[in-house]
Parts: structure tokens; sequence; C-alpha cells
């Protein structure tokens, strides 16, 4: 029977959701817009980072060795491991890749900064060479692999330009899923990979679904026919998260991410050339107010410097304190005028990660102590070019992640340091002197030091000002699917393990529901049919009428308007 | 022949027409501050990253030398590569156009049929109940925003009733085959559709039903009733020849907007036409495809206008020489 064929193979197909249509499905590109499940399923890693970033989890390495100097790091690679196309996987893949991830500017660059060059020791091992010991390396090489660096298949890729090669449009990995189809603007599907050296995935088909709208997108998760949603790839209006924790067939993880939403101040523009006045600011902002009105307590108030956890300085930290706030800005001479206003400036803002919400929020704050902000805003692209390019603002706010190794902070902070950088033209030689000292050294308590001297510097001077440590949000059908990566602890693109729960179904169009619409359009058909046919019939015996009147008439006058009808 | 000619001359003029559309184009795409470099770097920009991918998509050369190579490339039939999926723009404007046109097309036939109908009935009775309680809910459709009326539908029609699907081209789990197919592309169609019907029709309506009634107030309708027609369907037949040019104007002028126009409505429905293509180009600022899109709806627009000019001639044929009286 074709209704029970339909039903037994959605009982195995998995729907997931993102936002934008990915431009290439190979994220060494380097390119935001790509797809993380594809990037997760499809290809892998060397080594990625546990979901709550403290561990570093074997891959396609099934361990490692690090020399006694800090300097080679040497992967052994998992053996038996087979492309999907039955190419074995070995160390020359990794060198190709490794060695094309360096040629290539890219933004994950930063994490294979330090590293001269990757060679082959035999098929299954692998050694990394670093100029100079760095005791973040590993971490931030994991992060980086989470992100872009995917091993490639050496024997499709290796003598064609990286840039153009079709396999960038249907990749090739070792991973759990095979890529299947991808419809410009609708979905790409993906396959069980039945030779996965984990074992073959319980799903057997998963679509990512291409929701432009998140609301949509909610919508389709609130009645089934979309099974799971992350806010990563499709960033949620906070203001629908009271009603999704309401349902009670959805299932909410909200672990703490990476994600900082800070502000930026210019040191070198008026007001925020003072370091009292950028204090005077920071007590004025109420934190934890702002995670519950902008993010509905779906975020952590951050008063401190860094994320909490080992790294943390809890002695530099800026509360919130109003009073003392006042009395700084009193003490530079911003008294209140007389409609109470001490000071005006500008806060610059795109909407990503809830930065729209975020500064109406902190206006209203700071118009309590008399400071009078006004807004500029703009999407992402002309944002970051007034801002982070041409340094033109005063203030301004945006998310970012500063995790998991405090050296990824520098890049935010440092002028000279070569990153996103620049915007608030801090430039404080102690503090790059103790960032380089902490990346050089691999004695963690000498880390430990410099990196509390650094919160310390960045609590008293203020050159940036972290404000909410933002959730990572994902929801799914609890009745339909289990064992996604947030829930097994391992990354939210998980899919490896995920199962779907066997008595569920997921919505669709079933064939009674077909043969119910064919019905309705045959008779909506027939009904017009009928209206038209009869319409014309009668215009027909009206005419003959008309006809047959003006043969009987002939001779008389016609006639007059309004007679006929 | 004069009809000809006049096809002739009006196809000259869509070359200059067409060179100014691009440049203006390719001008106001650049002054948006930004650049793709910027989007591809991601949020780690790295200033050496930015400058390759700005040399590798040729954003380093001045704007005017970009302008040429661009203008040069198009008289090639080369609308350049994409920046953000590195294929051809031809091709990714094309895998799109389909579904724009599977929407607005029976959008606009629909509208435009119901639209001239109504008209011409409210417009005939000018004044009567039929007229006042048409034009009260075309107004009323009117003024719905269409985004809210989208939510509402939506809400009603497939979360409540759970009758359609609330998103998408297609069911993606279960694509079948044939008449099923068929059938499953329809049912997702219903609402987007509804949505643009709404918009639509009573433009044309209010447009075909004013027309109609200040034809009537000339004077041929007075002789034409005095020589015996009647108020039937060829009495209207006569109205509506000279009351349809306008429509015939603004239908046409529509289905060019519509094209890149419905951007809401597919955004709200998952609909994978030119409108979406268009939103993730803006705020990927991927030039190519942006000129590919904006060159395509031009060119639309462009022939439509030639053709419902076209139309208009062959109804009233003094149009021909441009001495059309009041």
């Amino acid at each position: 029977m074709p209704a029970a064929n339909t039903r037994a193979s959605s009982s195995s197909t998995l729907v997931v959701v993102q936002q934008s249509d990915p431009g290439v499905l190979n994220n060494m590109l380097g390119d935001t817009l790509g797809s993380f499940y594809v990037n997760y399923n499809v290809y892998q890693e060397l080594v990625h980072l546990s979901y709550n970033g403290t561990t570093v989890v074997p891959q396609l390495a099934q361990s490692w060795t690090i020399s006694p100097d800090g300097l080679n790091y040497t992967f052994h690679l998992r053996v038996g491991v087979k492309w999907q196309d039955g190419q074995p996987f070995t160390a020359n893949d990794v060198v190709y890749t490794m060695d094309t991830a360096m040629s290539l500017p890219a933004w994950y660059i930063d994490y294979l900064v330090g590293v001269t060059h990757v060679y082959a020791d035999d098929p299954y091992n692998v050694s990394f060479v670093l100029s100079a010991p760095d005791a973040g390396w590993l971490s931030l090489f994991a992060f980086g692999s989470d992100f872009g660096l995917n091993i490639l298949p050496a024997h499709l890729y290796e003598g064609t330009n990286i840039t153009t090669n079709p396999y960038n449009q249907a990749p090739i990995g070792t991973g759990p899923y095979e890529y299947v189809s991808h419809l410009s603007g609708q979905n790409i599907v993906l396959k069980a990979n039945p030779n996965y050296w984990g074992g073959e995935p319980s799903i057997q088909t998963v679509i990512i679904l291409i929701v432009p709208d998140v609301g949509t997108a909610v919508q389709e998760l609130e009645q089934g026919s979309i099974q799971y949603l992350d806010t990563f790839d499709n960033p949620i209006d906070y203001s629908q998260m009271p009603q999704i924790a309401n349902d009670t067939s959805l299932e909410v993880s909200n672990p703490t991410g990476g994600v900082v939403t800070w502000v930026l101040f210019n040191t070198q523009a008026a007001p925020f050339n003072n370091a009292t006045f950028r204090q005077a600011i920071a007590y004025g902002i109420n934190r934890t107010q702002l995670v519950q009105k902008a993010y509905f307590g779906y975020a952590g108030a951050m008063y401190g410097f860094y994320l909490e956890g080992p790294w943390f300085n809890s002695s530099a930290q800026i509360p919130y304190d109003p009073t003392e706030a006042e009395n700084l800005l009193n003490s530079l001479g911003y008294t209140p005028a007389a409609n109470g206003t001490r000071v005006t400036f500008q806060l610059a803002y795109n909407p990503l990660f809830g930065n729209d919400v975020e500064s109406e929020v902190i206006q209203a704050q700071l118009a309590q102590i008399g400071v009078n902000v006004v807004f500029w805003s703009g999407d992402y692209a002309t944002w970051f070019t007034k801002v982070q390019t041409d340094g033109d603002y005063q203030m301004a706010i945006r998310a970012s992640q500063i995790g998991p190794d405090p050296d990824l902070m520098w890049p935010w902070l440092d002028p000279v340091h070569e990153g996103e950088s620049g915007a608030t033209f801090f430039n404080n030689t102690t503090m790059n002197n103790l960032f380089i000292a902490a990346e050089q050294t691999t004695d963690v308590a000498q880390r430990q030091a410099d990196y509390n001297a650094i919160q310390g510097i960045l609590a008293n001077q203020v050159p940036v000002l972290p404000l909410t440590n933002i959730e990572d949000i994902n929801i799914w059908q609890k009745g339909m699917v289990k064992d996604l990566g947030p829930q097994l602890g391992t990354d939210r693109w998980d899919l490896s393990q995920a199962q779907l729960i066997s008595g569920s179904s997921s919505s669709g169009l079933s064939e009674s529901q077909i043969i119910a619409i064919a019905v309705i359009v045959v008779i909506i058909v027939a009904i017009v049919g009928v209206v038209f046919y009869r319409r014309s019939r009668k215009k027909k015996t009206e005419a003959e009428e008309d006809r047959r009147d003006a043969a009987a008439s002939a001779g008389s006058p016609p006639p007059g308007p309004g007679t006929g009808k | 022949m004069l009809l000809s000619r006049y096809i002739a001359v009006r196809l000259l003029q869509v070359v200059p027409v067409l060179l100014a559309i691009v440049t203006i184009e390719f001008l106001i795409i650049h002054l948006a501050p930004g650049n793709p470099a910027l989007i591809l770097a991601g949020p780690t920009a790295n200033p050496a990253y930015i400058r390759s991918v700005e040399q590798q998509f040729g954003l380093n050369k001045p704007l005017i030398d970009q302008y040429f190579i661009y203008l040069w490339n198009l008289l090639h039939g080369n609308l350049g590569t994409s920046v953000l999926s590195r294929e051809p723009v031809f091709q990714v404007v094309g895998e799109r156009v389909g579904a724009t046109l599977l929407l607005v097309l029976p959008a606009w036939a629909i509208s435009l049929a119901l639209g001239i109908y109504l008209g011409t009935k409210a417009g005939l009775k000018r004044g009567s109940w039929l007229d006042r309680g048409l034009s009260v809910t075309t107004l009323t459709l009117y003024s719905i925003p269409v985004f809210w009326l989208a939510v509402m539908l939506v809400a009603v029609f497939s979360i409540r009733l759970d009758l359609l699907p609330i998103a998408g081209i297609v069911y993606p789990v279960y694509p079948g085959a044939g008449l099923a197919y068929v059938l499953d592309v329809a049912t997702h169609m219903v609402l987007p559709l509804t949505c643009m019907i709404v918009f639509y029709m009573p433009q044309f309506y209010q447009l075909t039903r004013t027309s109609v009634a200040s034809t009537l107030e000339e004077d041929f309708p007075r002789t034409l009733q005095a020589a015996g027609l009647e108020k039937t369907s060829t009495f209207s037949r006569y109205i509506l020849k000279n009351a349809s040019l306008p429509v015939i104007t603004l239908a046409g002028l529509w289905i060019g907007y519509s094209l890149t126009g419905a951007v809401l409505i597919e955004v709200v429905f998952a609909w994978p036409g030119l409108g979406i293509l268009l939103f993730d180009s803006a705020v990927g600022r991927d030039y190519p495809v942006l000129l590919g899109i904006f060159l395509v709806a031009s060119l639309l627009v462009v022939i439509v206008a030639l053709v419902t000019d076209i139309v208009c001639v062959m109804i009233d044929p003094r149009l021909r020489y441009g001495q059309v009286e009041g």
C-alpha cells in the first residue's frame, strides 16, 4: 500500500532547519554562510572541542603526543577510515588540508598561527611543528576545526583550484552522513553512510530545510514538521522563548555558550577618551536587568572581563552602581542641565544577537543617570564599516565569540594585533606584553597570573565592557527525536547518534489529505464550469430573444434606454 | 506597415534604457557601505583575508574600471560569478526565476481577471449596493498589511485547522511524483497566492471601476444606447475596450515589480524564489547576483512595457501617432 510505504520512509527522516541558504558546502572556503550541519556530519576534523568548551575530543585523530619542548604535536590517526567514495583516509589528506588552509588567507588562519609546517611521519601519523611553545594552541586548533578546518579528500582536491573545485558543492567526507542533494533556496538532503567508521547512523535521511524567517521556522517546529532547531543557525526573537518554554511537546536545552555581547568605547573620541568617564558608564549599566529584558533570562549577566571559569579574575569586576556612576560624572564636571541631561552621545548597533533590544534597554538605564543616548543602526556590513574599519563612532555594541582560550580575547582588544581591531584604539603596552608572555608559556599558573593582570587592566581602563553571555538555545520535539548532540553534550550539529522515536510521525500531507484537497479542487472547478456554462447559455438565449424582438418590431422605433434587462 | 515600424522604433529605444538601468543599478549597489569580502571574512575578519577576497573578485580596482569590466562581460553574455556561492550568476538566478514566476504569474492572472470582472460590474452600476459592497471589501483587503495577513492565514489554516502547509514549496519529506507532486505544490501555493491576490486585486478593481465609470460619462455610450444597445455584455465590450488602457498599463508595470516585490511573502512562506535571493544577496553584498536580479527584473519590465504599449496601440490605433485626445 502506498500510504504505508510513505509512513515507513518518513519514520527514518529527520528535518532540521537553517535560516540562510549556504553558498558553498565547504566551510574551509571561510564564509559564515556555509552549512554547519554539512561541515559537522559529512566532513570531519582531527579533533574538536567539547560542547562546553573545556576538553579536546579526538575524532579522526585517535590520540596525540606533544614533544617535551612543546613545539611538536603528533596526531595518531584512526586506521581503516574510508572516504565516502571508498578511498582510504591517510595522513596525506591531513597534510594537504593544512597546507591549503595555510596558503589560503582565511579567517580561521588565527587558529593556525605559529604552525610552521605539517608533515606525515607515515600514513597514520602526522606532525604539526610550532615556531614557539603555545599553551593554548591545541584547544584553539580544535575550536578552529569546528568552524572551517575540516579535513578534505586530497585525492579529489590535489592539483585543482580549491575555490572552484566542484566537490565544494557536492562534498565527499568521512562522516556519518553522505551528501545527496542541494536545492537552491529549499533544502539540503543527507543520507546515512553505511560504511561510517563509528557505525551506520540510525536515521536514514536528514533534511536541512532552509527557512529564511525564523518565526516561520518556530511555527513549523511547534507543529512538528521540523523536529530540531538550533538558534545558532536560526537567530530567534527572544520574545518567543516564553511561549516555546510553555509548549509541552518541545524540549529546550540552554547551556552557557561562548558568545558574548559587549560594548566598545572609542578611547580617542570625546567623551570616551577619559577612563573615568568609561567607568561611570559601566557603573550605570544594569546587566542583570539587561539579561531579563533583552534575553528573557536566556543569558548570563557579566560584571567581569572574561567568561566565568578557570581563567576568570573575580576581583576585576565593575558592579551596577548608579550612585557611583553619578558621582564619577559629577567629578568630571558632567552636571545635569535644566532638563536633567548631563551628556549626549551616540550608540551604534546592528540587529544581530539581540543587540538592538539591548541598546534600547541601555538607553533607558543610562537615561536614569542623566545620560542621553542617541542611536545609529545599520545592517552588519554597514555597521562593520563604520565602527571596525573607519573607527567613526563613540560607543558601539556587538557580539562575538571570546572563548575557549583567553588568548582569543586579544584580537578584539589590541589595535596593532592582526585581527578585527582598531575600533577601540586602546593600545596599552603592558597589556600587550602580558598577552605575548601568556601565549608563549605552557606554564598554566604563569598564564593564569598574566590573564588575571590583563583583566585588572581592563577593569581599570574599560576600553570594552562585556554585558551578557548568551546561552546556546536548542529546541526539539521531544516525542519525535532523541540523542541529539546537545543531549549527549557533544555539539549542537552532531546528528551521528540521533534517533527518531518510533510511533511518532512527522506531519505532512497524508494520502487522505491529498484526496480531500483533490476532491475540493474538482468540486470548485465543476461549480465554476457549470456557472459559466449556464451564463453563456443564458446570454445566447437573450441574444436570440433580442433578435426575435427586433425582427418582430421591425419598422418601429428602437426601445429607449433602461427598458431591457 | 505602421505598426511594425512603431515596434522597431520602440525596440531601438530599449538599448539606451537598459544601459541607463545597468549604470544606475551598478552605482547604487556600490554606494552601500561594506563589501562582500567583509561578509565572507566572518566574525573574526583578518585584514589579509579581506584583501585577498577583494583581489579575487576585482573589488580593489577603481569603481570606473569595475564598471567597464562589468559592461564588457555583459556584452559577452557573462553576468559574472556569485561571491557567496562561487557559481555563475546566470545559474544562480536561473534556479530561482521559476519558483517566483510560478507564484507571480497565477497571482497576476487571477488578480487581473477578478479585478477587471468585479471592477466592470461595479463601474457599470456605480452607486448600487453591489458597487458599495465591493468597494468597501476591496479597500479593506488592500489595507491589510501583507505580513500580518500571512501570519494570520498560517495561524488559522495551517496551525489551527491543520489543512495547509506552513511554508516551503513542497513537503521535503515525501516529495511525491506525478499528480501527488502537482497537488503538493498547489497546496503550498494556496496561502502565498492568497496574500498576493489580496494585495494586488484591489488595485486592478479600483482602476477598472473608475475607468469604466468615467468612460460611461463620455458621449459615445449615450449614442450607443440611443442606437439600441443595452447595458449587457455587448455594451460593456465597447466600454471596456476604452476603459481597459490604464488597467493594461498598470498590469504591465506590476509584473516587473512583483518579480522582486514579493520579498516579504517569499520570506514568510520560505518560497525559494528571487525575493529571498535578493534579500540574501543584499545582506551578503553579493554585487554580481544583485545586478543579475535587477537586470532580469528590468529586462522584464522593459519587455512587458513594450508588449503593453503594443497591445494598447492595437486596442486604440490613435495612440500610434501619439495623438489621443482627452
